[in-house]
């Protein structure tokens, strides 16, 4: 079963970008958040359980990580992924739970092999 | 070899002057003399001049010793004063000694005249040596005080009596002929806070004996401010007890004024070198954010090199972060140049020829969108704003934001434009509303953080927004970011800004 993901992400740009990736490598789009705030509150009301949430970290209003703490304790068994060009945030995010982080930009390659080799679909499991 | 004595008799007898000579020359002295024996007499020698000692019969018919030595001390000449008496009883030459004489001689035995004329002649010249060298020194220190602007006080506690040097007059900017202010009068010449810092100096000074040393400002009679450094210790009488304070006040207004400019250049040092890190940082994100998508592009067409129509989209896709690279490159050289720009340089244009210039603008930028414009300006004859040429790009900015995300069929901008005063500063404020789906506070906050910002979602619009607070900053005016009706960020935008008017 393909794994479904969960995109916060306010550059609209990644919209093409994950698309196309995520139609190479047989991902799904579970949702798309522009904003931490969005993010928390289409966490609360309409996704459910995705696989993965991809996370940038500079966002309007909450930044990443302190979205990723809520949703988080909303879903203990959320598995976050940062992906950010603020190598400051690395550290940060691992702290704060995330499975890995990615800097920006990044190849498509890196992307999905993190991918595969730190998740699997929960319905699998 | 004989030694040359100039001598000034006051005596009424010749012969006696004789004896005196006589005695002085067995001495070894080369004597010449003059004799007075009155006080007009004595007065016209003195004034003439040109005596080692003065050598004084006690009592004569028409003068005394007395009345000799008070003539003198009148005169201001400083020579040795020998009585050369032989009617004096004890206690009266003890006197005239206290008075100031030097010595006394008995008439009935001279032979310590020669000695005591040669000691005195000793000791006058060592005076005379050590007077020099006082007015050498003081001449010496009052240059090095004129030189340090340094000036000197006095203050007596009781009767509050105050005396101030020549230079101190010159710091405070006073006329020398007038008193030195009294203490009690000193609050006029300090600002509000600088008396109430010495105030409290003063007395702790007067209980504790420590010395002050304080940074003052003084209010100069022409009510400019002049920066001083006040020292001040106590005054005590024999027995310790305070009697007042003296000290200093040194002009430090020009250290004042280069320290205040050094601190002033440091902080805009910093200033700049933070809005540097600042640019920097944002560049370094935003370039990260525009890289990726080629990145990720340019992978795809390596994987799908024989789809030529998936590679024309993928190469599409890459120009369209390439042109976004291009815009944030040219943003920041706006910005910059924002930053070097002189509000003199910076031109006037009308407001009425720049809201026609801009309608054309944004209809022609969007000629498939329904865009309603109205206008409510005052029927003025001039409508002349600070701005120039880079109010198109600041109004551009502000219509292109609003057609581009608006989520009606028509676009409606309402353009309001009124006259106010601030001070002597004529504004003239615009506000521009639309009915678009509104900016929330959180997206305001974020403007207004961002410096540089390409994301594709503003389409290089909100790139602009820090472009034209910065300008609007540098040409004294102002931009606000709002609701349409205030506190509902629903119901559209309304941009506010204030223009100094031109002249």
């Amino acid at each position: 079963m393909a794994l479904s993901i969960f995109v916060v992400e306010d550059e609209k740009a990644f919209v093409h970008v994950y698309d196309a990736i995520f139609r190479l490598a047989g991902f799904q789009l579970a949702d798309w958040a522009f904003s931490g705030e969005e993010a928390v509150e289409k966490y609360r009301s309409r996704i459910k359980n995705p696989d993965l949430i991809i996370m940038d970290h500079r966002l309007p209003g909450m930044n990443g990580v302190e979205t990723m703490r809520e949703l988080i304790k909303m879903d203990p068994s959320a598995k976050v992924l940062f992906v950010s060009a603020d190598e400051k945030a690395k550290q940060m995010s691992l702290d704060n739970g995330a499975i890995a982080f990615i800097l920006k930009p990044f190849s498509l390659a890196n992307f999905i092999d993190t991918i595969n080799s730190n998740v699997s679909s929960r319905a699998k499991q | 070899m004989d030694k040359a004595v100039r001598v000034l008799f006051v005596e009424d007898e010749e012969k006696d002057v004789a004896l005196s000579v006589r005695e002085l020359e067995r001495g070894g002295f080369k004597v010449t003399s003059k004799r007075v024996d009155s006080a007009e007499s004595m007065i016209a020698s003195l004034n003439e001049g040109g005596f080692d000692i003065i050598l004084s019969d006690h009592t004569m018919p028409r003068f005394s010793a007395p009345a000799a030595l008070e003539i003198l001390k009148q005169s201001g000449i400083k020579l040795p004063f020998i009585i050369v008496s032989g009617t004096l009883r004890a206690e009266v030459a003890v006197a005239i000694m206290r008075n100031g004489a030097q010595d006394y001689v008995d008439k009935g035995d001279l032979s310590r005249l020669a000695a005591i004329v040669e000691r005195e002649l000793l000791e006058s010249e060592k005076r005379r040596n050590e007077r020099e060298l006082l007015n050498v020194s003081n001449t010496l220190l009052k240059e090095a005080y004129h030189l340090a602007h340094i000036g000197g006080w006095d203050w007596l506690m009781e009767n509050d009596t105050v005396i101030w040097t020549e230079e101190l007059y010159e710091i405070a900017g006073r006329d020398i002929s007038l008193p030195a202010p009294t203490y009690a009068e000193q609050q006029r010449i300090y600002t509000p806070a600088s008396w109430e810092k010495l105030v409290r100096a003063v007395k702790n000074a007067l209980t504790s004996g420590e010395t002050y040393n304080l940074e003052l400002e003084l209010v100069l009679p022409d009510g400019s401010i002049r920066w001083t450094n006040a020292i001040g210790g106590v005054k005590r009488d024999a027995g310790g007890k305070i009697l007042g304070l003296h000290g200093t006040l040194q002009d430090i207004n020009d250290r004042k004024h280069i320290e205040s400019e050094l601190e002033q250049k440091t902080a805009e040092a910093i200033a700049s070198e933070q809005k540097a890190m600042i640019y920097f940082d944002f560049l370094a994100h935003d370039m990260a954010n525009i890289l990726s998508p080629m990145m990720i592009y340019a992978d795809i067409i390596k994987l799908k090199p024989n789809d030529p129509a998936e590679v024309l989209k993928f190469i599409n896709k890459t120009h369209e972060q390439v042109k976004r690279a291009a815009a944030l490159i040219y943003n920041l050289r706006r910005l910059e140049s924002v930053d070097k720009l002189h509000p003199n340089e910076i031109d006037v244009i009308d407001l009425r020829t720049l809201f026609s210039a801009m309608d054309d603008n944004i209809r022609s930028a969007f000629p498939n969108k329904a865009i309603e414009m109205s206008y409510d300006i005052p029927d003025v004859e001039s409508m002349a704003v600070k701005g120039g040429e880079w109010m198109q790009q600041v109004f551009h900015c502000i219509y292109d934001n609003a057609v581009r995300h608006s989520v009606n069929s028509t676009v409606k901008l309402d353009i309001k434009a009124s006259m106010q005063q601030e001070g002597k500063q004529d504004y003239w404020l615009i506000e521009v509303s639309d009915n678009g789906p509104g900016i929330s506070n959180k997206l305001k906050k974020h403007y207004s953080a961002s410096i540089v910002n390409s994301k594709e979602g503003f389409k290089g619009v909100a790139s602009s927004i820090p472009f034209c607070i910065s300008f609007m900053r540098c040409i004294g005016g102002e931009m606000l970011i709002g609701d349409r009706i205030d506190g509902d960020p629903t119901q559209g935008t309304k941009i506010t800004i204030r223009l100094p008017r031109g002249e």
